[in-house]
């Protein structure tokens, strides 16, 4: 609290109040001794005039009137009592007398003088004009001296000497001085000298002077203490990257993935009271191993300590970080004290976006009309049989690939179907299925089995990086001869795959499947995750000439190649009367035939997963 | 694999590591037929910060402890959640295996949390992919939603309160609700891969939830049974960023 004050005349330093007790104050609160040192003064050193000038030019004053009159007053007793000749005194100690009051009265004089001067001083022009009222302001207590310095000149540097001397009370202990200097710019400026008094009463005095800068004042101010245990200390934590040659900092700063971030965790006692620090006391989830500390796992009063700790950036993005430390008083003097750091942030960015042309390639099979799903594994068939490959390609890397040179030697000609749409490059992150088949044939049959490897390249677009090719995993079958010429139908298959079926008799031939002009069915496609409101299932128009939808095995609708749109026959489906759950969508196709050959029919299933609505009572904890 | 360029130097090591343990794993365990399989490549397909991808589930396949039909399994996929709404999967990576079968692992919606296992790529649907995630930091009381390493979004919550804490740990957004007939729940709410630690109970299991609330004044703090809560307009703001399958981490 700063008390304001008109300017007076002054100088005595105002006496400090002794140490404060009673309401609405701790018992070991700080003890704060404020004083407003008001000078009217001041001055420019070259006019800090003599006393018999200023006296001068300024003419008597008050105070210099009342210093002649106590001398005055003085004398005037003295020869009273010299004349009345009643004294009671003996003439030697009436001359004693007369001294004394004489020194009194001059020593009145000259304060008055004194006064006289700096006031004159301060009201005679300087350089601007200007009064300047310089205020300070002390507060004590047990931790610190805070210094406040006021109104100083706004131009040029402010020097400011100061001195705390402190000793305790009764106890015989020598007193201790603390020097300390302050240099500053501007008008204003607070500053803080540790102190951390040990428990106990103590004397203090503290003053600061100041000379220069225009400006020559002090002031001495005196107070108590009474100190009791007050533990306390602060905890920074502090970081840099291991390696550069910059100094901790407390900032925000930036590495790169799989840099090391070095922290120092500095604790400081800033309390009365020596603290006790173990390694289990602090707490820093988020770095590794904590080493370091006090050397005796002690921190004197006014000392620092220092952890250390690293990390591993291993995240884009921000990596904060912050410690809990805990300190330990001496027995009696409180409880354990803890304290959390400031955070400290590291910074990983995105790192430069370098294509990474990549993809998977995975090659599946299944025996067409057994019913089966696809699979990696291997295959039993017998001649004259249709294996159903898919060949699923997913973009794992950072850039668009545009497909090319397909090579399955196994894919019998003109069956190979699917992949991006117009031949569109995949997206990152997206995944496209070719298909073909292979009937089974004599040649298969008499070798036992064959393997299958699906080759593809992906290329990327120009300037981000180099084209791709991968091999698949390799699929086998193994074949055994027909055992009669048998007829080979399908039925429908589960999951989002189907199956290829003939209505031909007889073992077809591969010229038969060539007559096809997109002798695989294609893909139905239908949604992903729920479906609440209409949803669509399509599939490519080209070479079919009808599709028929069954929802749970109940027709829904055929369509022709007349109803193709867009190159999709699409069917538009109402969810409303579905019960929540999977169901099963199914599209029995029909393939146009050409030349000689008959109609194939196959078919696609797709699974519909009905949801409640998304607005409900949720089911959570709360 | 190119994917793990993104993931840095630690994520190449972890792979190399996780390619490691699997090929051991693989190994050792029987096969039903033929040649024991081994890892023959591993990709890193979610780092659950910048990049995570997730997908529906194709079938109610088993979750394998490895990429083997030989191993433990620990769950089964499942099509709809508990509130009827589509379960979706995390997938953390992929693993081909010399016998040429690819297995995806995948971040299990189940009690106890934490839980990954191993399905085959064709139980799953097509990848999506996220480019954020949702910090949910218990301490300062406040959750942030990133987005490609930037935060977009940061709110002050509440949490579980002690004896119902909000469970620490690696989640994901499984549903995005409007919430009816109950103004504790707020205007909307999101379903998360999360169980409740101690309120198995529960209706619904104790899955823990983000939403609003009609209590305001308690956050931020520690009111709840486990879920997080947010005002109303925050929940409101972040259920409009965030969308299913991106990562939460709780801290």
């Amino acid at each position: 609290m700063r008390h304001n004050r008109e300017p007076q005349t002054l100088v005595p330093a105002p006496r400090c109040p002794g140490p404060l007790s009673g309401p609405g104050r701790t018992r070991h609160a700080w003890v704060r001794c404020t004083v407003l040192v008001t000078l009217l003064v001041l001055l420019l050193a070259g006019l800090m005039a003599p006393a018999g000038q200023a006296q001068g030019a300024g003419g008597g004053s008050s105070e210099e009137q009342a210093a002649a009159s106590a001398t005055a007053q003085a004398t005037a007793e003295q020869g009273s009592a010299e004349a009345s000749g009643e004294a009671r005194l003996s003439a030697r100690e009436e001359r004693a007398a007369a001294k004394q009051a004489q020194r009194q009265a001059k020593r009145e004089q000259q304060e008055a003088r004194r006064a006289a001067r700096s006031r004159r001083s301060a009201s005679r022009p300087v350089q601007n004009s200007s009064r300047l009222r310089i205020q300070g302001d002390v507060h004590f207590s047990c931790i610190a001296v805070t210094w406040q310095f006021m109104n100083f000149p706004a131009e040029g540097t402010n020097k400011i000497q100061t001195s705390i001397r402190i000793y305790g009370e009764g106890n015989g202990t020598q007193p201790t001085t603390i020097p300390g200097s302050f240099t500053f710019e501007g008008s204003s400026y607070e500053a803080t000298t540790p102190l951390q008094a040990p428990p106990g009463e103590y004397k203090i005095d503290a003053w600061a002077k100041w000379n220069g800068n225009g400006l020559k004042g002090s002031f001495d101010i005196l107070g108590r203490l009474t100190c009791s245990a007050t533990p306390g200390f602060t905890v920074e934590k502090l970081q840099r990257i291991a390696g550069d040659s910059g100094s901790f900092t407390s900032a925000p700063i930036t590495g790169e993935l799989g840099d090391t971030v070095d922290y120092e965790i500095v604790v400081k006692n800033t309390g009365n009271v020596p603290l006790s620090f173990g390694s289990e006391d602090v707490v820093d989830r988020n770095c590794g191993t904590i080493s370091g500390g006090p050397v005796s796992g002690t921190l004197a009063v006014g000392a620092s300590a220092t952890y250390t700790c690293t990390h591993v950036l291993e995240e884009v993005g921000s990596y904060p970080n912050k410690a809990e430390v805990s300190g330990i008083p001496p027995t009696g003097d409180g409880p354990p004290i803890t304290h959390i750091s400031n955070t400290v942030v590291a910074e990983v960015p995105l790192p430069p976006a370098l294509p990474a042309p990549a993809f998977a390639l995975e090659k599946l099979q299944q025996i067409a009309g057994t019913g089966g799903s696809y699979t990696s594994s291997q295959l039993s068939g017998v001649v004259g049989q249709t294996v159903d490959y898919e060949i699923v390609v997913e973009n794992i890397g950072n850039v668009p690939l545009t497909l090319s040179s397909f090579s399955d030697p196994q894919c019998d000609e003109g069956t190979l179907a699917g992949g991006p749409e117009g031949g569109a490059a995949l997206p990152v992150g997206a995944s496209t299925t070719y298909t073909c088949t292979h009937v089974l044939n004599a040649a298969d049959g008499s070798a036992g089995s064959y393997t299958n490897t699906v080759t593809l390249t992906g290329d990327p677009p120009g300037g981000e990086g180099s084209p791709v090719t991968n091999n698949s995993n390799t699929v086998v079958v193994s074949v055994s001869p027909s055992a009669n010429g048998n007829t080979l139908s399908s039925t429908s298959s589960a999951g989002a795959t189907g199956v290829l079926s003939s209505t031909s008799t007889g073992s077809p031939s591969k010229s038969g499947v060539l007559a096809f002009t997109s002798a695989t069915l294609p893909l139905l496609k239908g949604p992903q995750g729920c479906v609440r409101h209409d949803f669509r299932v399509s599939l490519k128009a080209a070479g079919v000439a009808s599709v028929t939808f069954y929802l749970d095995g109940h027709k829904l609708r055929t369509l022709t190649a007349k109803n193709a749109h867009k190159g999709l026959l699409t069917l538009l489906i109402d969810p409303d009367k579905l019960k929540v759950g999977t169901h099963k969508l199914t599209a029995k196709i029909t393939m146009k035939h050409t030349g000689s050959t008959k109609a194939k029919q196959g078919t696609r299933t797709v699974r519909i997963l009905r949801c409640s609505s998304a607005a409900l009572t949720p089911k959570f904890t709360g | 694999m190119r994917m793990q360029l993104a993931a840095g130097a630690r994520g190449r090591g972890a792979l190399f590591c996780l390619l490691a343990t699997l090929t051991m794993a693989a190994t050792a365990t029987p096969a039903h037929a033929g040649p024991p399989a081994t890892v023959a490549m591993l990709a890193r397909l979610s780092n659950l910060r910048t990049v995570t991808r997730w997908a529906y589930p194709n079938s109610e396949a088993l979750v394998h402890t490895y990429p083997s039909p030989g191993s433990h399994v620990i769950g089964q996929l499942r099509f709809l959640t508990v509130d009827s709404q589509a379960e979706l999967y995390v997938t953390l990576a992929s693993a081909r295996m010399s016998s040429g079968q690819t297995w995806i692992k995948i971040e299990l919606p189940a009690r106890p949390n934490g839980q990954t296992g191993w399905v085959p790529r064709s139980a799953l649907e097509s990848l999506h992919m996220v480019n954020g995630y949702l910090l949910v930091d218990r301490t300062t009381l406040r959750a942030t939603l990133f987005r490609n390493g930037r935060a977009i979004f940061s709110a002050p919550i509440g949490v579980g309160k002690p004896g119902t804490i909000t469970p620490p740990g690696s989640f994901y957004v499984l549903e995005k609700l409007v919430t009816l007939n109950d103004p504790a729940y707020g205007p909307v709410a999101l379903g998360t891969s999360a169980y409740a630690p101690t309120l198995s109970e529960w209706p619904g299991g104790g899955i823990v939830g983000i939403h609003g609330t009609d209590e305001p004044q308690l956050i931020p703090g520690r009111p709840s049974h486990g879920c997080v809560r947010m005002r109303n307009a925050d929940i409101m703001r972040l259920w409009s960023l965030i969308s299913v399958g991106t990562p939460i981490e709780i801290t």
